[in-house]
C-alpha cells in the first residue's frame, strides 16, 4: 500500500480518492456553520457530556486515580499521559507517542526525568522509569467488563477527569492497517526510486527527497519499488523503521515513522480530520483486544488509566482512533504486560540498532 | 462488480464516505431554516401516552453534580442500552449504507434517513443487530427532512415479529440538556460489531432538527437517537466540524407525515446537486416577483415564504421579476444560505433560506 506505481493499487486508490473527493465539499461550509453561533437555548459548552460543569462532577472518582497519572512530555512537548505501576517509578504508557528527550509531571507537580525500559510493539505499550520512590500505584479492575453505556472516565492530572465518555462496543480485536512511508516510488539500480514525498509524511519529516534510491529497510534490501511497497506493509502506522537511502552518491540512514496512508491521499483530507472532530493517533489500528468508548481525548491524552465510577482502572488508553471513538488496552492485557517490561523481556526497539527487528508484525494475533 | 465492492470492506467505506459530504450538506440548510419558521408549531399526530417512568431526579437537573447523579445516570442508560442496540438494524441501498430502527415488528417499518435510501419503491439489505440479514423495500421519503422509511420483506427463516422493536416517542417537550443515547454503524456495518453505543446530551432543539453531542460519522445515518425512556426521538442526519455538532432529524418527521411515507411518496428538494434552486413560482411585477406558490418540500417552502409575498431582493441584490430570480439564484450553489427581502402584508421582513438542488 505504498503509494505507488503499482497497477492494481492504482485503481484501489482511485476509488478512494473519487469518494475524498465528496468528502472536501464539507470544509467549505465549516465557516458558515460556525459563524451562525450559539443560540440562545442551546447548551452552554461547560454543560455538554464532556463539559467542564459535567467533568466537575466527576471530582470524587478520579480523586484517587489522578495520583496514579503523570503528563509525559517528549522533547518538552505533551505526547501522553502515563499510568504508574510501580511504586519506585515504573511508568506504563502509549509507546508510539515517545520519542526524544521524555519527562514524567505527576499529579503533585513534581517532575522528573524518565527513560524507555521496554516496548511492546503489539499492543503500542512502553514501560518507562523515573527515579522516584513511594509512588501510589494504579488499582486494576479486570475481573468484570464494564457494560455497554457504563461511564469511563479518563483522568489527568487535575481535579477534574480530562474527559469522560461511555463503553460503546464490548471488547474486540482491532485489526492492523498497513502504515506507509509516503513517498511516491519507481524502480531503480539496486533499490527503490523516490519520485516524490508527500506533504505530512513519515518520509517528508525523515528528510527524504526526491531523487533519493532506498536501499534498505529495517535490514531488508530493497530490490524493486514494489519490494519496498511489500516489505513496509508489515508494518504499523507509528512504528519506527530504519531507511539506507542513496543520495547523490552518498549513503544516508534515516528513521521513518510510518504515516496513515488515508492521511496521506489528500492534503485537505488532514485539514477535514481535525475539523470534524480533532487529531486522531498515529498508531490506531492492530490492536489484540480494545473497549472502545465514545469519549473525545485529543491524541495527547492517551497512555493513561480509564476507571469506572468506582475508580477502578479497567483499563489503559490506548488511541483517539476516529471522531466517535477512542479505545482502550483491557487491564488483564495490561497487567502481565507490566512484568514481562520490567524484566525488558521486550528490550526497547532501537530501530538504528535493531534494523532487522520491528516492532509490530501485522500478521501475528496473539 | 459494484455490488461485490460494495460488500467488501474498502467498498462499503467508500460508499460510506460519500454519505459523508451530504450529511454535512443538508445540515446547514436545516439549521437556518429551523430558524426562521420556528414559530410555525404543526399539531403531533398523537403518540401512545408513555407511563410516568419514574426517572431520576438527575434528569431534570441543568447539570449532574454529585456521584450518586452519575450513578442515577449510568443506571438508567445501562437498563436501556439492550433494546436499543437489537433494534437498531443496518440499512443498505444500492452503494449507500446507513443505520435504521425497527419500530413495528409487525408491519416490518424501518426508520432511517431519506440520503440513505434515496428513492422509493428500491431493494434493500437489513442487516440487524446479529449480523442476520432480511431483505427490505424501501417507502416513502421526504428528502427535504432526510426522512425515510423502510419495510421488511417477509423472510422464511426469520420471524419478523419477534425482532425488537422501540417505540417512537412524544419530542414536543424535548429541551436543551435532555440526555440521549445513539445507536448505529459508524464507518458501516462491521462483523462481530454491535451497533455502536453513544451517550450524550440535547444542544439545540429546532424545528427540523435536533442537535446533540453524541458523536457521528458517515454510516450512522439514519440510526436512532433515544431518550431516557428509550423511545426513537429522531434519526441520524448529518454533522458538521466540531464533535458537538450532530444532528438528527426528530421523529416528528415521520409521525407528521407517516401515511404519505407509508404509501411511498416521495417528495422535498435534495441538498445536494448542481443547480441551486428556490421553489418558487412567480409573476414580474412593479416592484420585484411576486410569488404564485411554492413547491412543497422545497427551500422556499421550508423557509415559510407564501403566495403573494413580494420578493424584492436577494443578498445584495435587487429583484425585479421571475426570471431575473432564477438568474440570479444560479450565481448561488445548493447549500448556501442566502436571505431574501420580502415585502408581505405591507411589512418588509427579511428571510434566510437555505438552496437545494434542482434534480
Amino acid at each position: 500500500m505504498l503509494l505507488s506505481h503499482d497497477q492494481k493499487n492504482r485503481s484501489k486508490k482511485s476509488i478512494s480518492v473519487q469518494s475524498l473527493l465528496a468528502f472536501l465539499i464539507v470544509p467549505v461550509f465549516a465557516g458558515w456553520l460556525i459563524s451562525t453561533g450559539y443560540a440562545e437555548d442551546q447548551l452552554q459548552p461547560s454543560q455538554l457530556t464532556g463539559g467542564s460543569q459535567i467533568r466537575k462532577a466527576f471530582r470524587s472518582v478520579v480523586s484517587t486515580p489522578r495520583s496514579w497519572t503523570v503528563r509525559i512530555r517528549s522533547n518538552g512537548k505533551e505526547a501522553c499521559l502515563g499510568a504508574i505501576v510501580g511504586a519506585d517509578g515504573w511508568i506504563l504508557t502509549k509507546a508510539s507517542q515517545l520519542e526524544g528527550h521524555l519527562t514524567c509531571e505527576l499529579s503533585t507537580s513534581e517532575r522528573h526525568e524518565a527513560e524507555i525500559v521496554g516496548v511492546d510493539g503489539k499492543l503500542d505499550l512502553a514501560l518507562i522509569k523515573i527515579d522516584a520512590k513511594g509512588l501510589p500505584t494504579v488499582k486494576w479492575q479486570s475481573a468484570i467488563d464494564p457494560r455497554v453505556g457504563q461511564w469511563l472516565v479518563t483522568p489527568g492530572l487535575s481535579m477534574s477527569p480530562v474527559s469522560v465518555g461511555v463503553l460503546s462496543v464490548p471488547r474486540r480485536a482491532i485489526k492492523p492497517e498497513p502504515g506507509v512511508l509516503g513517498v511516491r516510488i519507481d524502480d531503480a539500480k539496486g533499490g527503490a526510486l523516490v519520485k516524490q514525498v508527500m506533504r505530512e509524511s513519515g518520509a517528508e519529516e525523515a528528510g527524504l527527497q526526491a531523487g533519493d534510491v532506498i536501499l534498505n529497510v529495517a535490514g531488508e534490501d530493497i530490490e524493486s519499488a514494489s519490494a519496498l511497497s511489500n516489505f513496509v506493509q508489515k508494518f504499523l502506522p507509528g512504528d519506527r523503521v530504519l531507511l539506507k537511502v542513496l543520495r547523490e552518491k552518498e549513503e544516508l540512514t534515516t528513521v521513518v515513522v510510518l504515516t496513515d496512508p488515508q492521511m496521506l491521499i489528500y492534503d485537505r483530507l488532514r485539514e477535514m480530520q481535525k475539523k470534524m472532530g480533532g487529531d486522531l493517533s498515529r498508531r490506531k489500528t492492530g490492536f489484540t483486544e480494545v473497549l472502545q468508548h465514545d469519549t473525545v481525548l485529543r491524541p495527547e491524552d492517551c497512555g493513561g488509566v480509564i476507571v469506572d465510577l468506582k475508580g477502578e482502572a479497567i483499563g489503559l488508553n490506548i488511541a483517539r482512533a476516529g471522531r466517535t471513538k477512542s479505545f482502550a488496552i483491557p487491564a488483564n492485557h495490561v497487567i502481565p504486560m507490566i512484568e514481562k517490561l520490567k524484566l525488558k523481556q521486550y528490550a526497547p526497539y532501537n530501530p538504528v540498532k535493531d534494523a532487522k527487528e520491528h516492532t509490530v508484525s501485522t500478521n501475528t494475533s496473539s | 462488480m459494484k455490488s461485490s465492492r460494495l460488500f467488501s470492506p474498502g467498498g462499503a467505506v467508500n460508499a460510506l464516505m460519500r454519505r459523508i459530504p451530504s450529511s454535512a450538506f443538508i445540515l446547514i440548510i436545516a439549521l437556518s431554516v429551523s430558524r426562521i419558521s420556528a414559530e410555525e408549531v404543526k399539531v403531533l399526530k398523537p403518540v401512545t401516552p408513555v407511563p410516568a417512568a419514574a426517572l431520576s431526579e438527575v434528569f431534570f437537573k441543568t447539570v449532574p453534580d454529585s456521584l450518586e447523579d452519575l450513578q442515577a445516570i449510568e443506571k438508567q442508560v445501562t437498563s436501556l442500552t439492550e433494546l436499543s442496540i437489537h433494534s437498531t438494524v443496518s440499512v443498505r441501498v444500492g452503494d449507500a449504507q446507513g443505520s435504521g430502527v425497527i419500530i413495528d415488528n409487525k408491519a416490518g417499518y424501518i426508520l432511517t434517513a431519506a440520503h440513505v435510501i434515496g428513492l422509493a419503491q428500491k431493494n434493500a439489505t437489513i442487516i440487524l443487530h446479529d449480523g442476520r440479514t432480511l431483505k427490505g423495500r424501501t417507502m416513502g421519503l421526504n428528502r427535504g427532512m432526510d426522512a425515510g422509511l423502510v419495510k421488511l420483506v417477509e423472510d422464511s427463516e426469520i420471524d419478523i415479529s419477534k425482532l425488537s422493536q422501540v417505540k417512537m416517542g412524544d419530542i414536543s417537550k424535548l429541551e436543551p440538556g435532555e440526555w440521549v443515547l445513539a445507536t448505529g454503524h459508524p464507518n458501516g456495518y462491521q462483523a462481530g460489531r454491535e451497533p455502536v453505543v453513544r451517550l450524550g446530551r440535547v444542544v439545540s432543539r429546532k424545528k427540523h432538527l435536533i442537535q446533540t453531542d453524541c458523536t457521528l460519522i458517515g454510516g450512522d445515518s439514519g440510526g436512532p437517537l433515544f431518550n431516557m425512556k428509550g423511545e426513537v426521538i429522531g434519526i441520524h442526519s448529518r454533522i458538521g466540524p466540531a464533535t458537538s455538532w450532530n444532528f438528527h432529524i426528530p421523529v416528528s418527521a415521520f409521525q407528521d407525515d407517516w401515511d404519505k411515507l407509508v404509501s411511498g411518496d416521495m417528495w422535498g428538494a435534495k441538498p445536494l446537486g448542481q443547480n441551486a434552486v428556490l421553489g418558487v413560482n412567480g409573476i414580474d411585477s412593479d416592484e420585484g416577483c411576486k410569488v404564485t406558490g411554492v413547491t412543497r418540500g422545497f427551500p422556499a417552502e421550508i423557509a415559510g415564504l407564501k403566495a403573494n409575498d413580494l420578493i424584492i431582493q436577494l443578498n445584495e441584490e435587487k429583484i425585479t421579476g421571475i426570471e431575473q430570480l432564477a438568474e440570479v439564484v444560479q450565481q448561488y450553489k445548493p447549500g448556501q444560505t442566502v436571505q431574501l427581502k420580502l415585502i408581505r402584508d405591507k411589512k418588509t421582513i427579511l428571510v434566510e433560506v437555505q438552496l437545494a438542488a434542482r434534480d
